[in-house]
């Protein structure tokens, strides 16, 4: 019996090492891409976004709990690159560590003053924002101790460095897009999974993972709470997935079949019917360049030839055409934790500067749209409604799906 | 218990370790039975002495990949079963380019090499293999065969054997496994290709390759194996540009398994497959094309696929006036796989990820003085100062070996050794510099040629010697590294499709132009001299990564080798 427990012992230990190493090696994977990424965004985005700005420096002091310590790939320290011309730009930390594959010189804090001298910057962007962006980071603290090391003459150059850091993370390399697939997937994965969960007449909202909820006829909502899903409910379901400084999230629907129902009802079916009618409308007047702004106003347009009822909130408009189904429109950045906020948004929501930048290539977003369907047999103002969120990326070509986005409400029985 | 536990651990290795073994093996044992029992009376009872079935010109989807349904024991080049008398057909395999299974089955193996490269040649010395047998009927899979294949074939057998050929539609029903058909390989296609990618490519690809080849309609007949995968296992597609930014997308299919009706905006079901041509003298004249592209061609063989039965049939049914406007749409086929969109880019790039995970961890088991190369999984080798290489072989590897495969490299410490030796440290900085070199001056719009020109001027430019071959050259210049290029196309049926920036292949790959979004190999090759050790010794190190060609140069999806690994 001993002998038994000690080979059992020993195969338990056998799975636990294996289990370590397999853990350890998933996250060396991981860290790697992120390496890519970043070296590759210096490499590819950060010229641009710099050369956009009219920046010939980009001061960025990086503290512990900064939003791009991982982007930057610095702890704590002083990051200032420049433009020296040619398609590189200079990388230095200064008074802290870096990663070595992305950074050319390594210095102290102390040695700002001379350095910044020696290359005599005309723009210096610091990471700072008058606009009360995320990317107002830099301590007052540390804003003064850098003003102060710079001197009268450089000080006067410093501008805020918030769009700088907004077109560095909005621009993407390919491996960005690649990562952001996988995330995708993963949601897409789990999405399926709570939904499997869904016994009708005992699931509530809060027993599944995720942002879950349903509308009535009235469009009231249940939102992650008691409501226990019953036959007949519409249910979205929103589900993100993350690694490291990557997050990404993503949208499931299903409907509860009725007793005797064998397949969706022709409202829902209907109603599936306008989201790839609309769909098709935003993917064939996307493109990168025009901003979020520019885009939007061009997509209610189409939206509205096409005989929709564009809506600026989200929710059902009474006093719109009662013949008409009505859209509201999100279609704000995805990929990265940071930047949901602060990059080019198509949507009439979020803050106005963010409306007014041009929407780069490789942009990764969220075809993230509700349609507010009128069933006037159920009586004035009842409506049925969807929520779709799927990832897209706008490239030469227009907007491009890099996994299969959804493509049915699923029922459940 | 524990005789138990012992035995059932045993028996779990044991049957892992067999599975996949066994499962070749009573492959080949079963076409070995029927080869010697089925084949004599099958060739007799049909009265043919001589059969000669046509495979793909290659195994384009890699090892274990089976491509013929007959199960033959080859995926590729074509196969000669001549009745000489006796009890035993005589069997021979040629042009199958390592794609032979079971070696053993076969009396004559011929021309294993460069087939894929000659497609003007695959056929070359049949006429005198068939002259010497003499036989005097010959059956052929008409409804396989190739067009361009069969029009090749007949001309090196000549006239006079080439009226001996007779369709061998009886004897492939006497001799086929019992439980395959045709249409089941043809179900068998490449993972990778999702309803999104075909939808997408239609959108995004399609249009601007039809235009560029300046064909309005194409006519893609699948045939098994088809790198395309229209969605269906058996028929054929119909495109056809009628202006807009659209083109119309029409499938004919044999059967109603068809994987996604909605990518078509007409979908067609043919009850009777006799008559699969029939309604499309119609079709066609109401489009009224000045150019039909048919996937026939002489030079890309991926692109032949329209069977010689299909190529007279579709003719016949289109009558004169369109069968004259019939072009060749290999060109059209090859931009079409080049062309990528998104969904495509990350399929691979997730699949190329996984890949490069694994890649440090063949070495992990290296012991040194211990292992043979041949123990190592995958493709390895080494090379020794003077350019010799161990490849696969039981080579045992020594202290102060770089163990190659294409994709990563490993140095084996030697006693005291605890990093790279300089020379190995400036080996691997070479093949960063080189990297670098080639990530930023490849872009889309250039030929393959144009391209290749480019980055030997700039490699010059850097200091570097390039070779157009894969080996030290000791008459250049003993300072330099030199740097040969093979930067093939990757993702579907790898090297064979699309630009090829490389002294490799032939000719017209380097004419092709680069497209946007192109999936290619970063597969280059360092020789660096280290003249301490000699006049001519040098190291050698090889790199495979994946890129995309963006409009701002070449990016990577999934992380690129970043270090030689090191192995205590």
């Amino acid at each position: 019996m001993n002998k038994v427990r000690c080979l059992l012992t020993v195969l338990c230990m056998l799975f636990l090492v294996q289990g370590v190493y397999a853990q350890s090696q998933e996250s060396d994977a991981a860290e790697n891409v992120i390496n890519l990424i970043r070296m590759d965004k210096f490499e590819i985005i950060l010229p641009q976004a710099m050369r956009d700005n009219n920046v010939d420096m980009w001061i960025y002091v990086v503290r512990e709990d900064d939003p791009l310590r991982i982007d930057l790939g610095v702890d704590d320290g002083i990051c200032v690159l420049t433009d020296r011309g040619g398609r590189r730009i200079e990388r230095a930390v200064l008074g802290g560590k870096g990663d070595k594959n992305v950074y050319d010189i390594f210095g102290s804090e102390r040695d700002l003053p001379e350095f910044v001298t020696e290359r005599d910057p005309k723009r210096i962007a610091l990471n700072y924002s008058e606009q009360g962006s995320g990317f107002n980071t830099i301590t007052q603290k540390d804003r003064d101790k850098v003003l102060k090391a710079l001197g009268d003459k450089y000080a006067k150059r410093v501008v805020p460095g918030d769009f700088v850091a907004v077109d560095f993370l909005s621009g993407k390399v390919m491996s960005e897009v690649v990562l952001f697939t996988k995330l995708g997937l993963e949601c897409e994965k789990i999405i399926e999974g709570e939904l499997d969960k869904i016994v009708p007449g005992e699931t509530a909202l809060k027993d599944l993972s995720g942002n879950v909820f349903v509308r009535d006829p009235d469009g009231n909502e249940e939102n992650n709470t008691d409501y226990v899903i019953q036959r007949g409910d519409l249910i979205g379901l929103l589900h993100s997935a993350e690694l490291m400084n990557f997050n990404m999230h993503i949208g499931g629907i299903a409907y509860v079949l009725r007793d005797g129902e064998t397949d969706l009802p022709l409202e829902v079916k209907k109603i599936w019917e306008h989201a790839l009618i609309t769909r098709e409308i935003f993917r064939k007047n996307i493109k990168a360049g025009p901003t979020g702004r520019e885009t939007l106003e061009l997509l209610i347009r189409k939206l509205e030839e096409a005989g929709y009822v564009y809506i600026d909130d989200d929710e059902y408009d009474r006093n719109a055409d009662p013949e008409k189904t009505q859209v509201h429109i999100d279609f704000h950045t995805m990929g990265r934790s940071v930047s949901y906020e602060d990059a080019p948004r198509i949507s009439p929501l979020g803050p106005e500067w963010t409306h007014d930048l041009k929407i780069p290539l490789y942009h990764t977003f969220t075809f993230e749209y509700m349609i507010h369907m009128p069933v006037p047999e159920w009586g004035r103002g009842k409506h049925l409604y969807v929520c779709l969120h799927d990832g897209v990326v706008v490239t030469e070509r227009g907007v491009e799906f890099p996994y299969s986005p959804l493509d049915k409400i699923r029922a459940i029985r | 218990m524990k005789l138990v536990c012992r035995c059932l651990l045993i028996s779990l290795v044991l049957l892992v370790l067999q599975g996949s073994n066994a499962q070749a093996q009573r492959g080949t044992a079963a076409t070995k039975e029927r080869f010697d029992n089925l084949l004599p009376q099958t060739m007799r009872g049909n009265n043919v002495d001589m059969w000669i079935h046509v495979l793909q010109p290659w195994n384009p989807f890699g090892e274990g990949g089976e491509t013929d349904y007959l199960q033959l024991g080859t995926d590729s080049g074509y196969c000669i079963f001549t009745d000489r008398g006796g009890d035993r057909i005589e069997r021979a395999v040629f042009e199958a380019y390592g794609d032979i299974r079971a070696r053993e089955l076969y009396d004559i193996i011929g021309n294993e090499t460069d087939g894929m490269w000659s497609a003007g040649s695959r056929f070359a010395g049949i006429g005198e293999f068939v002259a010497e047998r003499d036989p005097r009927q010959i059956a052929i899979d008409l409804g396989g065969i190739s067009y361009a294949d069969y029009r090749r074939l007949t001309e090196e057998i000549g006239e006079k054997y080439a009226k001996r050929l007779t369709s061998a539609d009886d004897l492939l029903a006497d001799f086929r496994p019992s439980s395959v058909r045709r249409e089941d390989s043809r179900f068998r296609q490449p993972e990778a290709w999702t309803n999104l990618i075909r939808r997408d490519k239609f959108d995004f690809v399609l249009p601007q390759v039809m235009r560029d080849n300046k064909i309005d309609m194409w006519i893609h007949v699948i045939r098994d194996w088809d790198l395309l995968n229209l969605g269906t296992a058996a028929g054929y597609g119909v495109f056809t540009d009628r202006g807009g930014d659209r083109i119309e997308r029409a499938l004919f299919s044999y059967n109603d398994d068809i994987q996604d009706a909605g990518a078509y905006d007409v979908v067609n079901v043919i009850e009777n497959s006799d008559l699969r041509f029939a309604n499309l003298r119609e079709f066609v004249a109401k489009r009224d094309p000045e150019r039909i592209g048919v996937n026939f061609s002489e030079r890309l063989q991926f692109a032949d696929g329209v069977s010689f039965e299909d190529y007279t049939l579709l003719a016949d049914a289109i009558g004169d006036r369109y069968a004259k406007r019939i072009v060749t749409a290999d060109i059209l086929v090859t931009d079409y796989l080049s062309g990528k969109v998104v969904s495509e880019l990350v399929g691979f790039g997730q699949s190329g990820a996984a890949m490069a995970e694994r890649m440090g961890r063949r070495f992990e088991g290296i012991k040194p003085g211990v292992t043979a190369l041949s123990e190592i999984r995958g493709n390895v080798f080494i090379r020794d100062r003077d350019g010799r290489e161990s490849f696969q072989d039981d080579y045992i590897i020594q202290r102060g070996d770089l163990v190659g495969t294409p994709h990563a490299s490993a140095y084996i410490l030697r006693e005291g050794e605890t990093e790279l030796p300089p020379e190995h440290q400036g080996l691997w900085e070479h093949g960063m510099a080189v990297r670098g070199i080639l990530r930023r001056n490849i872009f889309p719009g250039r030929t393959a040629k144009e391209t290749l020109d480019f980055l030997i001027g700039k490699l010059e430019e850097a200091g570097y010697v390039y070779t157009d071959r894969d080996r030290y050259d000791r008459n250049l210049d003993p300072d330099k590294t030199q740097v040969h290029l093979d930067l093939h196309t990757m993702g579907v049926a790898d090297e064979l499709v699309g630009p090829r920036i490389s002294p490799l292949g032939p000719d017209w790959v380097r004419d092709l132009t680069i497209p946007l979004n192109h999936t290619f190999a970063l597969e280059y090759m360092i020789h660096m001299p280290v003249p301490k050790w000699g006049k001519g010794k040098h190291l050698y190190l090889p790199f495979h990564d994946s890129g995309v060609v963006t409009e701002r140069g070449v990016e990577f999806r999934y992380p690129p080798v970043d270090k030689i690994f090191v192995i205590r």
